[in-house]
């Protein structure tokens, strides 16, 4: 026979509505929120990851001068892998935007065209299909969504006229990367395209020759680069001159949007400790408060044969089942229409095939059976350790410490309303305590919630403040720009040969052929300088300035990954490095990586070379920049020294006038504009999973006071009952309960925030510990106020309710019931 | 032998300074379906000793032997158990559960029961057939008290165990509810053990037992107990 205790389970669930709709909220709302943004990562990175097997991606690509030759392709070949001619125009692109777009709506960009694909680096179509006649033309997907293009619509490539037969996502193209060495994706004026292979011909001019090689060996990133050092080697020696080449691990293109996700998730799951350390408090909170309330009935079952068991299993019963119906409902939610926008955070930026929800097992134990566990867990550990309790300590409500403990002594001189008000808050002081946790864990969460955006927009502003030039060039190759004209002629003379096809070497004047070939020859091929083709005043070449820059790894404070470090060799006493000293062979740190990784100054630290497997063991001896910069100075002479450079060597320079240099040797000019793309892409990027966070943050917060307070004010209702049947007035009874619940609301919600602060502080180191770069806790004072603000208006909303609630129900009655 | 034999019991509160002896050595026996009142004024020890007898505390020294279990020498489990099987329990405050109607609140303990009292017909006899629907709130004190004796009773329980049963009540509902309890006596055989400090109802028992300072002071067997409807205070 089923327990007759069971028939309270639906009374006792409308008798307390509030705190179990609190409870199935604050579950379900964190369980569809974390589930939706959690499966949709999961199910994009599992795509992601099943992207190269399903659509044949390459394993690397290298572009050349002009096209290899067989005897060049068979000699890669040779190493072991197949290469694939992966040929593209890069063409002026036109369109009309939609109507009503506004004036300053883009109608122009580039497009990358290449030939219909059908074995390798597939293309998947979102809508309409591929080009099947020289007409048609299929573009990108994140692009056209951008431009306002759909299928039908007309578009110009290089002043032809093309019908969009499909809007596609290119594998090797889920990040709009127009060039690998760009900072960000650009999908509004850049976008891919397939054409039919007559159309692709009839374009003009020499295409860009790219190949794509693939290889089925299982390899490290070391072996990757040694390959692809094999690769460019083989090349050189059958004459062929390499533009660039790349892994497909290095190459943005087709790794971003991979990286991305998987950073994401880390803040996400952190949002998910956070709520689950929130819900063990209220089931805490929660599960006391009952058993307090219910002391009496507890010890009267007790008394008359009831075994422990069975009441615990009661009065486990209800927070169970609110916990599993809230878990199923948010992960109804969650995989059902909070999935799709947490999708479109991705979708919107990233070229990737159709979304397919795939479920998760980690994903489901996190966010379903992690939390139900913990209710019922921590429930069940609550109901154990109050049911230790005697029969007849419930009976007499000697339940916890304080009941069992003897009041304090009080002046008696003391004023009646002093005392008495001292007396309630000693009382209830354990609920106080309660209740600022509570409201510090609450703020936790929202500050965490409204700090992020400021976290990255510091972040950038420190990026921006860390550019010492206007334009910061970094080079392939040391390219000198100050050098004569004779020079610059050969040099220039030297790459046309190198860069023009044979065929129309062949085809050129023999007299000027001759002239190139001569003015070439002046070139010493094996000076590890090269000379400057282009021309530069001399006012320009006197304010530039020359540096060396490559990348090591040394670990970070915390986990075991390894940070990025720009290891920079500048000039001594530099002009653009101000007050930085790298005399002699000091070497001195950015603040950021100093902070993130733990250096101690004047302790030898071990930086690594990933790619060529070598350990320098380097002493930091002073700190410069902001807490974001992650370089490592020293001079250039310690540097070409350091990595067996020749004395003259260097591949950068730092400079605020632009340089005019030879576009074959720069890898990137960094700019203030490039910056400021940059921190435009964070904000754009991380800007919508911020938002979401905050609402989730804030929902959570004002559902955490909404329950604490009740329980508070439930606590005292029959005190205050008490009191108005000896006569006070309501105006009485709040000064003398209300008042301190009250005061110790404000007094809590300002007085954590100073602990929410330095939490937060560590937190966010942990959150970001996983991205590039340092990220430093900037929390505006206007958002702690907004957090306090939000507390107490929200505080002060519950209480109007609940105190007019107690005042309704009629004394008699509140009496008369004294369980 | 007793249906109850109390041995030597002692029991103190408190230490140091502060100790507090409130049973001193109490010795008594209790016949089977015997009706007893334990009378004595506020802190004699009347609550203490009915607690001991219940199981609901320890005792420091002596025994009590409850149908020939020490009850002293038992675990808590099996104190729990012997609870379930023997014992009904009515407290001054009845303890009903708020939101369970009146005939769930007695179901509560006939669950407990293998052999319970027909359900419709105790809530008959307690007067409660046409409350059996109400939650506590809607109904009386009085009838609350019955609904808390009902409760007690339902498991058939061999002792029933009555803290000031009518300490807030009303004088006609607690002759009401003593009547009540004078018939579970008599028809069911229930041995009965009343805390008051009411001495009126000492005329009602078959045995007066009277506490002060925690030694027994009198024990009496009354031979002509009076009808609890007819008693006056």
């Amino acid at each position: 026979m089923a327990s007759p205790l069971i028939h309270r389970l639906p009374r006792e669930l409308v008798h307390n509505l509030g705190r179990y709709a609190g409870i199935f909220l604050l579950i379900a709302v964190s369980i569809g929120f974390v589930s939706g943004f959690l499966v949709a990562a999961s199910s994009i990175e599992r795509m992601i990851g099943a992207m190269p097997a399903t659509y044949h991606v390459e394993d690397g690509q290298f572009t050349t001068a002009f096209e290899a030759s067989s005897e060049a392709l068979a000699a890669v070949e040779g190493l072991g892998v197949d290469v694939e001619e992966n040929f593209s125009h890069d063409e002026e692109l036109r369109w009309t935007p939609p109507e009503g777009a506004g004036p300053h709506a883009v109608d122009a960009g580039t497009v990358r065209v290449f030939k219909n694909r059908s074995t390798f680096n597939q293309a998947v179509y979102a809508e309409g299909a591929a080009p099947a006649r020289v007409d048609e033309i299929a573009l990108d997907r994140v692009f056209c969504a951008h431009a306002g293009l759909s299928v039908g619509d007309t578009v110009e490539v290089a002043g032809t006229a093309f019908t969009l037969s499909g809007i596609c996502t290119l594998a090797d193209y889920s990040a709009l990367f127009e060039s690998n060495g760009d900072f960000v994706f650009n999908a509004l004026t850049f976008s891919i395209a397939q054409v039919t292979p007559e159309a692709f011909e009839a374009l003009s001019g020499a295409p860009t020759y790219t190949y794509a090689y693939f290889d089925d060996r299982e390899m490290t990133d070391a072996e990757a680069a040694d390959l692809l050092e094999d690769i460019a080697q083989t090349l050189a020696d059958h004459d062929t001159a390499v533009l660039s080449l790349t892994t497909a691990e290095a190459n943005n293109a087709i790794s971003y949007a991979g990286d991305d996700v998987q950073g994401d998730q880390l803040m996400w799951k952190v949002m998910l400790f956070l709520l689950m350390a929130i819900m063990a408090f209220v089931f805490v909170v929660l599960t006391g408060a009952n058993i307090e309330a219910e002391s009496a009935i507890i010890g009267t079952l007790l008394a008359s044969g009831y075994r422990k068991r069975e009441l615990v299993l009661h009065y486990l019963a209800l927070p169970a089942l609110v916990g599993v119906a809230a878990a199923v409902a948010g992960n109804a939610a969650g995989y059902g229409w909070l999935s799709a926008p947490m999708r479109d955070l991705y979708y919107n930026s990233y070229s990737l095939p159709p979304y397919e929800p795939v479920f998760n097992p980690e994903v489901f134990l996190l966010t379903t059976v992690a939390p139900v566990v913990l209710l019922v867990g921590i429930t069940l550990v609550g109901l154990l350790r109050k049911l230790r309790c005697t029969p007849l300590e419930f009976l007499r409500h000697e339940t916890t410490r304080r009941s069992r403990r003897r009041g304090v002594a009080l002046p008696e001189r003391w004023p009646f309303a002093v005392r008495f008000r001292l007396r309630v808050f000693l009382c209830s002081f354990s609920n106080y305590v309660t209740l600022f946790l509570g409201l510090a864990f609450a703020s936790l969460l929202l500050v965490f919630g409204l700090c992020l955006m400021p976290v990255i927009e510091h972040y950038a502003e420190n990026l921006q403040s860390d550019l010492v030039a206007e334009h910061q060039y970094v080079l392939k190759a040391p390219v000198e720009i100050d050098v004569d004209g004779e020079a610059r002629a050969a040099q220039a003379a030297a790459e046309t040969l190198a860069t023009t096809d044979p065929a129309e070497l062949e085809a050129m004047d023999p007299t000027v052929l001759a002239e190139l070939m001569a003015d070439a020859a002046r070139v010493d091929g094996d000076a590890e300088v090269v000379a400057n083709s282009e021309l530069n005043s001399a006012a320009v070449i006197d304010q530039a300035e020359k540096f060396a820059a490559t990348t090591l790894e040394t670990p970070r404070a915390l986990g075991d990954a390894n940070e990025e470090v720009t290891v920079y060799g500048i000039a001594e006493g530099s002009r653009y490095w101000k007050k930085l000293d790298v005399s002699g062979d000091r070497m001195v740190a950015g603040r950021g990586l100093v902070e993130k990784c733990g250096i101690a100054l004047g302790e030898p630290r071990i930086f690594e070379d990933i790619l060529d497997d070598v350990d320098y063991e380097l002493v930091v001896d002073g700190v410069y920049g902001s807490a974001s910069n992650m370089s490592l100075y020293m001079s250039l002479a310690t540097f070409n020294r350091l990595f067996g450079h020749d004395a003259a060597y260097f591949n950068g320079y730092v400079s605020d006038e632009a340089l005019a240099l030879d576009d074959l040797y720069v890898v990137s000019d960094l700019t203030p504009g490039s910056m400021e793309k940059i921190v435009d892409q964070m904000r754009n990027s991380m800007g919508s999973m911020t938002s979401l966070l905050t609402i989730l943050a804030a929902i959570v917060y004002v559902v955490l006071i909404y329950l604490l307070t009740k329980t508070v004010i439930d606590r005292n209702a029959r005190s205050i009952s008490y009191l108005k049947v000896f006569g006070y007035r309501p105006g009485e009874v709040n000064r003398l309960y209300l008042r301190s619940i009250t005061t110790t609301v404000v007094v809590s919600v300002i007085a954590c925030l100073p602990v929410v602060v330095a939490f937060i502080a560590l937190l966010v180191k942990v959150v970001f510990m996983e991205y590039a770069g340092n990220f430093e806790v900037v929390i505006p004072p206007v958002q702690l106020a907004l957090t306090a603000v939000v507390g107490i208006v929200c505080y002060g909303a519950v209480a109007l309710v609940h105190m007019a609630r107690i005042r309704r129900v009629p004394l008699a009655l509140a009496l008369k019931v004294q369980e | 032998m007793a249906f109850l034999e109390v041995r030597g019991v002692r029991k103190s509160y408190g230490e140091g300074d502060a100790r507090t002896e409130v049973l001193k050595g109490l010795t008594t026996h209790l016949d089977a379906g015997a009706f007893a009142v334990l009378l004595g004024p506020s802190g004699s020890g009347k609550s203490t000793f009915l607690n001991l007898i219940g199981g609901l505390e320890r005792a420091d020294g002596g025994s009590v032997v409850v149908d020939g279990d020490d009850i002293t020498a038992l675990s808590s489990r099996e104190v729990g158990e012997y609870r379930r099987r023997q014992l009904g329990f009515v407290f001054q405050f009845y303890n009903l559960v708020p939101d369970l109607t009146v005939r769930e609140n007695i179901e509560v303990c006939a669950h407990l029961s293998k052999s319970p009292l027909p359900l419709d017909d105790l809530l008959r006899s307690l007067g409660l057939w046409d409350q059996r629907r109400k939650f506590p709130r809607q109904i009386s004190g009085g009838q609350q008290q019955r609904c808390a004796i009902g409760r007690a009773l339902v498991k058939n329980p061999r002792l029933l165990l009555c803290d000031e049963p009518t300490g807030a009540l009303d004088y006609q509902t607690s002759l009401e509810i003593l009547d009540l309890m004078e018939r579970v006596n008599r028809d069911f055989g229930t041995t009965i053990i009343v805390v008051t400090h009411n001495d009126a109802i000492a005329r009602m028992a078959t045995r007066v037992l009277r506490l002060h300072d925690g030694l027994l002071v009198e024990d009496a067997v009354n031979e002509a107990p009076q009808a609890a409807v007819t008693l006056e205070w």
